[in-house]
């Protein structure tokens, strides 16, 4: 009679090295994304404002307007440092699908790792 | 204890590791081109990637051998990257970013070596590339989308109240990419080589020392094997964030999207 | 910081890093064509060797099935021969019967005339003989004997 349990297994098999030539998106490489941003962050708001401060700084020298180019242009790296974090932050929210945090292994705490800058 | 007593001014200090000693002075119309230790280890560097790329590929067969395999993994990883970053545009870039990240991967990894020079730890060499990116960035966007490539700094939907105070902020905020590119490489590589160095510094003076103080310098050297694994670890992620925002910032520049 | 002494340690280091990159770029540019090709050779002979396979495992199902379906019609065939031979003989084994019954019954009914016969030559004659003891009766008594068809009348009134 037909053996119908061997034909299933090679289904299977068939399937598993479909899925292994054409792999979607690793878990793991997933994890390594985000830990990597993480340590980015940080220092986004810090060259926001030093980027500010000294566009400030050669507005005064240029204008003779000092302090208030300095005063207004930290202010506005500050916002601008802000905006690059946000943006950061949401780039990874975005690519962090639902079905990606699923599939993320349960990994311990490693926040030891990263530096912040 | 006075017989013990050395002058251990012979024992480098930690930023000493930092220092470039020219090996072949050159100098061209007034300028100071020398060929020095960090001339040397970029050379090395650039050696030591053909080697790795010329006999990985040499045979370049159906069925990959381990270090063939290496080869295509990394070069596989840079293409996800670009792909996922810029998209189809993206692949004429690969062999900028591929050479980009497997410059500073080896150059941080080989500044781990003992005795290494490492050439991403001078904030001039990663300015640098963070510098030639970041013009990059502005001539292809230019080149692509002409002068409708400086809608960049003027964000689709913003009042036009606002604009005064946006586009100072989306200016001062494309500036600061080529600092947070270069000073966070240029940082970790620093950071990393100075602690080491002085906790080596700990266990050599301990030892020195004697007597119970040799035992103590167990310490530093327990914690200096945890660093080292550590700045594996921060060298590797460290080459692949600078690739990776090099490929968003290009993303921008290629494919004009806020 | 020796990193910082910009003016001293800057330029030799970025001249020296864009002749390393640039050529470095170059050779990558040259090489990495190598590394693509292979690797769409190799996906191309997977996903082929993975579609033959398929295929192959999808002839093999079809195959199977025809097997199958072959199969379910000879047992079919064979179910049918074997209930038409069975109503033949249920039809053969009741012909039979009834020409045994209708043979049966016909050699009952021949018995019972038969019967019924001898039943009523066996009356006749024992009408005769009660005739003739009665004429004996009757001479003995009255020393007289009556003609035959007398006794034979009072015989039958007798009996009626």
């Amino acid at each position: 009679m037909t053996d119908s349990r061997s034909s299933e297994s090679l289904e299977a098999r068939l399937a598993a090295a479909k899925a292994r030539a054409n792999p979607e998106a690793d878990p793991r490489s997933v994890a390594g994304n985000a830990f990597a941003q993480g340590t980015r962050l940080a220092l986004e708001l810090v060259a926001g404002i030093l980027v500010g401060a000294a566009l400030g700084y050669f507005l005064d020298r240029w204008l003779g307007s000092s302090p208030f180019g300095m005063i207004g242009g930290f202010l506005l790296g500050l916002v601008a440092g802000f905006m690059n974090l946000m943006r950061a932050v949401n780039r990874e929210a975005a690519k962090v699908t639902d079905a990606e945090l699923a599939a993320l292994p349960r990994v311990e705490d490693d926040d030891d790792e990263e530096r912040l800058f | 204890m006075t017989t013990t007593k050395k002058d251990y001014s012979d024992v480098a200090g930690p930023l000493e590791q930092f220092e470039i000693k020219p090996l072949y002075p050159i100098e061209i119309g007034g300028y100071d081109l020398s060929f020095t230790n960090a001339s040397a280890w970029m050379i090395g560097i650039l050696v030591a990637i053909w080697a790795f790329m010329f006999f990985g590929m040499r045979k370049a067969e159906l069925v990959p051998g381990r270090w063939q395999s290496a080869v295509e993994g990394l070069h596989e990883f840079v293409v996800g990257m670009v792909d996922e970053n810029i998209g189809p545009n993206g692949r004429a870039y690969v062999p900028f970013i591929f050479s980009l990240f497997i410059f500073i991967l080896v150059a941080n990894m080989a500044g781990l070596l003992p005795y290494a020079f490492t050439v991403t730890s001078h904030i001039a060499v990663t300015f640098a590339f963070a510098a030639f990116i970041f013009l990059m960035c502005i001539l292809i966007g230019l080149a692509r989308h002409g002068l409708a490539w400086f809608g960049f700094f003027m964000p689709p939907g913003t009042p036009w109240y606002l604009m005064p105070l946006i586009i100072p902020i989306e200016i001062i905020s494309f500036l600061a990419r080529p600092i947070t590119l270069s000073v966070r490489l240029f940082a970790n590589m620093t950071a990393g080589h100075i602690l080491l160095k002085i906790f080596a510094g700990f266990v050599i003076s301990l030892g020195l020392a004697g007597g119970i103080w040799a035992a103590v310098g167990i310490l530093p050297f327990a914690m200096n094997v945890a660093l080292y694994a550590l700045e594996l670890i921060v060298a590797v992620v460290q080459a692949y964030v600078f690739a990776l925002l090099t490929t968003v910032y290009l993303n921008d520049s290629i494919n004009l999207e806020h | 910081m020796p990193q910082f002494d910009i003016a001293r340690v800057a330029l030799p280091q970025i001249v020296w890093l864009l002749i390393s990159f640039g050529i470095l770029f170059l050779l990558m540019r040259s090489m990495l064509p190598k590394v693509v090709g292979v690797a769409e050779r190799r996906s191309g002979t997977i996903g082929g060797d993975l579609d033959a396979a398929d295929k192959a495992r999808l002839d093999a199902e079809a195959r199977r099935e025809a097997y199958e379906t072959s199969i379910a019609k000879t047992r079919a065939e064979a179910q049918d021969v074997i209930n038409d031979a069975k109503a033949d003989a249920a039809r053969e084994n009741e012909a039979k019967m009834k020409a045994a019954d209708a043979a049966a019954s016909e050699k009952m009914t021949a018995a019972e005339a038969e019967l019924r016969a001898a039943k009523d030559s066996a009356l006749q004659k024992l009408e005769a003989i009660a005739a003739d003891a009665t004429q004996d009766i009757v001479e003995r008594l009255t020393g007289n004997r009556p003609p035959e068809t007398e006794a034979a009348t009072a015989v039958a009134a007798a009996r009626g």
